[in-house]
């Protein structure tokens, strides 16, 4: 009985959610600001797999992010005119690059493989400064060409919309079908104690270490999809700043609930367009409001919604 | 005795494993020992466990615990080593150790506090399966696992608790908990830390009537203060000392021991 009920009312909500996102960039101040927050949305989800769900607080997913949106646009601009090969050479260097960041880091626990996770992406984002010839330095990677999609013409911003559209939602769907798996199930388990998962047969490292690269993979998706956005990849996109804007999304919005991360990232990312046209302390104003979450209102926006249910 | 046999089949050649199955002897430490700093936690200790009730007891500080953690691989020992039928487990992680069918609870309440009291029963009965990699498929498409986590939390007790989160159960029953969850990995051998300390009178008289039911499908090794409790529950008991076994035998023969009065139990 409960169950067809909480069936019912996530259709309800999967439905309206998914009405809104059609709607979005038609009410949206621009078209590209409706793309980025889906791609913001789903970098905050697949992080959330690794802080809410893992209990791993990465400081580090910028490189995730960073190196899918240069695998990507490197493809695109120096190789071949081909958006899903674009968007799969992203994937494969984002999930290559969370494979080898994870296996060095995941033996650490606490603020040690936070500490491990932020020097690694330091790493690729020096490397990524210097090799100018490659990534375009400082300037970014400049002229990243959005190629027809068979049928599709991906050049219209509303037509990337929804081919953002598309991808993000599938791979929310998927994340969400990952954390209610038995993988996900026990990732849980080892978040809350370590020892007791341990004791029960789970080699907790390897599941931590799968965690982080399932992330990695879906957070070099939304890097991609960034490069094709913007025509263009800030070299900021690597830098730490865009781990720690990540982690703000997850926790304002609540970490550990997919949909709370969604929220967060709606919100960070409408307002820092709103607050960019007074100010340019944006950074000023996230760590304000990162604060105001950690300190207010434990649970983020979910647990607000909660709490006044 | 139990040492004369070992020894004979040493010197003679058979192999530890013939030993053990014919002996009953599921579980054996041969000189084990582990060093903290200076502190000898563990001093060449000689164990064999068989069906039944082995108590270990020892005041505080004697190394009970530092022993558990060394048979479930939470920590490794300095030298010597544990045999769970007929193979070395020493140097293994707990998890392979947990695989192989040896399960333990903690002294200090072990669960996972914000998950519901099925859902931490039922990762532990998942922990037997491949499945558990499986990131595509729903945790509800398990069914037999399902099946059993309700049995398991009906064989423990808290078949009505089950959508309860774990961290509001009440003290008594998170013990309880903790003993399910090592139950549902579905052990053939139990191992339990004090499972009544800080238990009121009447749920203590649970978790021992669950105990005895578990120890007549499993051998159970179980750290306990209460003497009284020890002495009607076991079937063998081995006192610890300051890391060293002082004493061994069925409850009438160590209740009896001079050295034992003397060492342990006249300072209660
Ligand atoms: N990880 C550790 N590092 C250093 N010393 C330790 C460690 N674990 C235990 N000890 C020390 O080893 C000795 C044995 O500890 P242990 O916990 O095994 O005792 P116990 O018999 O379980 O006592 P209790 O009845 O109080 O639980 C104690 O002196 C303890 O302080
Ligand atoms: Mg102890």
């Amino acid at each position: 009985m409960t169950e067809n009920t909480s069936s019912r009312s996530r259709a309800i909500l999967i439905g309206a959610l998914l009405a809104m996102a059609v709607l979005f960039p038609h009410i949206a101040p621009y078209q590209a600001l409706a793309s980025e927050v889906l791609i913001f949305a789903l970098f905050a989800v697949s992080y959330d797999l690794v802080l809410g769900y893992a209990g791993m607080l990465s400081f580090g997913h910028a490189a995730f992010f960073g190196l899918g949106a240069y695998g990507t646009g490197i493809f695109l601009v120096k190789m071949y005119p081909s958006v899903p090969l674009g968007l799969l050479t992203g994937l494969a260097v984002s999930t290559l690059a969370a494979l080898f960041v994870g296996y060095a880091s995941i033996r650490r626990r606490g603020i040690y493989f936070t500490m491990v996770t932020l020097a690694f992406a330091q790493m690729f984002y020096f490397i990524a400064f210097k090799w100018t010839g490659l990534t375009g330095g400082d300037d970014g990677l400049q002229g990243v060409p959005r190629p027809q999609l068979g049928p599709l013409d991906l050049g219209p911003e509303i037509n990337l919309y929804y081919f953002v559209l598309v991808l993000v939602a599938v791979s929310v769907a998927l994340i969400f079908r990952v954390v209610n798996s038995p993988f996900g199930k026990t990732l849980q388990a080892l978040r809350e104690n370590h020892n007791r998962a341990m004791s029960i047969g789970y080699d907790v490292d390897r599941f931590r270490l799968i965690a982080f690269i399932i992330s990695g993979f879906f957070s070099g998706l939304a890097g991609g999809l960034y490069a094709l956005l913007l025509h263009f990849v800030p070299l900021s996109a690597l830098h730490w700043s865009t781990s720690g804007e990540v982690v703000v999304m997850s926790i304002t919005g609540g970490m550990g609930t997919l949909v709370g991360p969604i929220l967060g990232a709606v919100a960070i990312i409408l307002l820092r367009d709103v607050i960019s046209n007074y100010t340019e302390s944006w950074n000023l104003v996230m760590g304000a409001i990162f604060m105001a979450a950690v300190l207010g209102f434990r649970g983020g926006i979910m647990g607000l919604l909660k709490w006044r249910r | 005795m139990a040492t004369a046999i070992d020894q004979k089949h040493c010197h003679s050649g058979v192999t530890v494993t013939h030993a053990i199955s014919h002996d009953d002897v599921i579980l054996s430490t041969e000189n084990l020992t582990k060093h903290f700093g200076a502190l000898t936690a563990i001093n060449g200790v000689n164990l064999r466990i068989g069906p039944g009730v082995h108590s270990i007891i020892g005041p505080n500080g004697a190394g009970k615990t530092t022993l558990f953690n060394l048979l479930t691989g939470f920590l490794a020992p300095d030298s010597g080593h544990v045999s769970y039928r007929g193979e070395r487990i020493s140097g293994l992680p707990p998890y392979a150790i947990s695989q192989r069918g040896v399960a333990r609870s903690f002294q200090i309440t072990s669960i996972f506090a914000e998950l519901s009291v099925f859902e931490n029963v039922r990762v532990a009965v998942q922990s037997r399966l491949k499945a558990s990699y499986n990131f595509l498929i729903s945790h509800r498409s398990l069914k037999d696992v399902e099946r059993k986590t309700a049995e398991i939390l009906s064989r423990v007790g808290l078949e009505n608790w089950a959508d309860t989160t774990a961290k509001n159960l009440p003290y008594g029953l998170q013990r309880c908990l903790d003993i399910g969850i090592s139950l549902a990995t579905d052990p053939s051998l139990v191992l339990l830390d004090e499972p009544t300390s800080g238990v009121s009178r009447e749920d203590t008289t649970n978790i021992l009537q669950l105990i005895a039911a578990i120890s007549r499908r499993l051998p159970v090794v179980l750290i306990e203060h209460n003497i009284d409790i020890v002495l009607s529950i076991s079937d063998m008991i081995t006192v610890l000392y300051q890391g060293v076994v002082l004493a061994e035998g069925p409850p009438a023969q160590v209740r009896d021991d001079e050295r034992v009065q003397e060492a342990y139990l006249g300072g209660y």
